[in-house]
């Protein structure tokens, strides 16, 4: 049973720069295990950059990230992986000369992985039935860079499922420029992850009806600060809110 | 009317102008075959390069001294440690011995442009490999001196149908195919090879995969320089053996480069036959002296007709 009341992740005035530009500015924010939150805020308010800083893709400027209280900001992407955090991005970052089943592959060659010599037959097994799972088995032969946009999405996505064990999953604009079918089955997707695995997941979207169906808390960034937190209906309430949407 | 090997001649061609045609298909075949070996052999070196620059995107500007060092160790241990009998053991050692000297290079020399924020500086890419070449070949004349060796000969001259084939080029020739054949089966069979595979296709990806770049950056720079090694091996009692030797090698796998596609495997392997081919027919019906200038013409036609090369495709910018 899981237990939904510890932190799995913190950030502790997190603080991102490029030069002149902060591009997260002393940025706090905790999430509880088995939560969806969704990350909401205006075109470069520094949503992907706080998913790059948790994810290592970028080393902090100052301030601290921890995972189940243990820090984490120091590691590298792969070892943050290994330890159960896998993202996504806007634009798919699929193997295009590589096959689905292929790409759905390649967590398995993490270190976190174990004897997969052994486990060869088990691990396309699993590949497969996740394939199945977001309707991409049919395709499980081609090229990464026959599929469409949106397929890519979904291909990326269920590659992130392979890693074992997945504690939190950043998804960076999962539903931008997918058909509603596609859309559908990621939402469907994230949902089942979240209820039968316990997946902690923090999605950066524009989709409002999207965040409102799946998420139970969102952020509101700003200029690289956290704005506002609570149920989409509260924080859209906030006249600061409402003021960096609209550019007063 | 019967010619040699049975052909038929009509009457009104005098024969001896037949004969002269049949020796000069002999000899064009002779000579398509002598460009189709070396070309191989110099997109051994070139596969090298581009596999390096496709994994960790820089070129490595000191390959023509892994070339060099494959030679030396073919050469010493040919001579002194095996013996001529044993020459093809010489190979796999030599290739072993620049893996490891290559990872070597890349944990300590090359490792520090990625790590931290994760934006190449190509700059230093070249500085250190630059520094790697001078370093390499004076390192050379110092323990060895300026001067030339041979390896003895791996074997006697052979036949490939009616046309005699030196037997160190064919040797080479074989040694390649199976070397290239093994890289292949490794790239597109393991669990490495997919790694590596991948690494070349999004650096990014791979790391949100869970794959340590920096492990597969290290085998795909020892992979890389242990193929050059083979190719200095293979030649050495061809090119000899000298502290300089790389530098020719060098060039012809980098025009290979530029012909075939930067980042393309197959390019440099169908860009080293045309190269080979080009050189070895330019030198039989033009002139021997302009060798090296045949395959700059060629290098120039291309960037023309194609710049990104013939299997190379255009970069994504934004």
């Amino acid at each position: 049973m899981l237990d939904r009341g510890s932190k799995l992740l913190e950030t502790d005035n997190l603080t991102k720069r490029f030069g002149g530009l902060t591009a997260v500015d002393s940025l706090s924010i905790s999430l509880e295990e088995g939560e969806i939150r969704g990350i909401i805020g205006p075109n470069g308010s520094g949503k992907t950059t706080l998913m790059n800083l948790i994810s290592g893709i970028y080393k902090v400027t100052s301030g601290t990230i921890y995972l189940d209280g243990k820090r984490i900001d120091h590691l590298k992407p792969n070892v943050r992986t290994a330890r159960g955090i896998i993202r996504t991005f806007q634009i798919p970052k699929v193997f295009r000369n590589m096959t689905v089943l292929e790409n759905m592959l390649v967590p398995a060659l993490s270190d976190s992985q174990g004897d997969r010599y052994k486990q060869h037959q088990e691990i396309v097994r699993e590949a497969e039935e996740l394939l199945k799972f977001v309707q991409l088995e049919h395709m499980k032969d081609q090229l990464a860079k026959t599929l469409s946009g949106g397929q890519n999405m979904l291909l990326q996505i269920a590659r992130g499922f392979m890693v074992n064990p997945l504690r939190l999953y950043l998804m960076d604009e999962p539903f931008a420029g997918v058909n509603p079918q596609i859309k559908s089955v990621i939402m469907e997707s994230i949902k089942q992850m979240n209820r039968e695995k316990g997946v902690t997941f923090i999605i950066v979207s524009h989709e409002m009806p999207s965040v409102r169906r799946l998420c139970n808390r969102v952020s509101v960034i700003h200029e690289g600060r956290c704005l506002a937190e609570g149920s989409l209906e509260e924080v859209a309430n906030i006249p600061e809110v409402i003021e960096a949407y609209i550019g007063g | 009317m019967e010619g040699a090997g049975g052909i038929s001649i009509p009457p009104q061609i005098p024969t001896q102008q037949v004969y002269l045609s049949i020796m000069d298909s002999t000899l064009f075949t002779q000579y398509l075959i002598a460009g189709i070996v070396i070309g191989i052999i110099y997109a051994l070196m070139a596969i090298g390069i581009t596999f390096i620059y496709s994994i960790m995107k820089m070129i490595n500007w000191s390959m023509g001294e892994y070339y060099m060092m494959g030679s030396y160790l073919q050469y010493f241990l040919v001579v002194y440690v095996l013996g001529a009998r044993l020459w093809f053991l010489g190979i796999p050692l030599s290739m072993a011995v620049v893996f490891f000297i290559g990872m070597i290079i890349q944990r300590y020399l090359l490792r520090p442009m990625y790590v931290g924020e994760m934006e190449r500086k190509d700059e230093y890419a070249t500085v250190i490999t630059i520094a790697c070449m001078v370093f390499f070949r004076n390192l050379a004349i110092f323990l060895v001196g300026p001067n030339q060796f041979a390896p003895p000969d791996y074997a006697a001259p052979t036949y490939i149908g009616p046309l005699p084939v030196s037997g160190n080029r064919f040797v080479a020739l074989i040694g390649t195919i199976v070397i290239l054949a093994l890289f292949y089966l490794i790239v597109k069979k393991t669990w490495v090879g997919r790694a590596l595979r991948g690494s070349s296709q999004n650096r990014v990806g791979i790391q949100t995969a869970g794959i340590n770049i920096l492990r597969v950056d290290q085998i795909a720079f020892g992979v890389g320089v242990s193929l050059a090694a083979a190719a200095g091996a293979l030649l050495a009692p061809i090119f000899l053996v000298w502290p300089e030797n790389g530098a020719v090698a060098t060039m012809k796998g980098f025009e290979i480069i530029v012909i075939g596609g930067l980042g393309s495997i197959p390019g440099s392997l169908v860009a080293g036959l045309l190269l080979g081919i080009v050189e070895s027919l330019g030198s039989v019906f033009i002139s021997p002296s302009f060798k090296d200038v045949y395959g700059f013409i060629l290098v120039l036609v291309i960037l023309v007709i194609r710049p990104t090369g013939l299997f190379g495709e255009r970069q994504r910018v934004a």
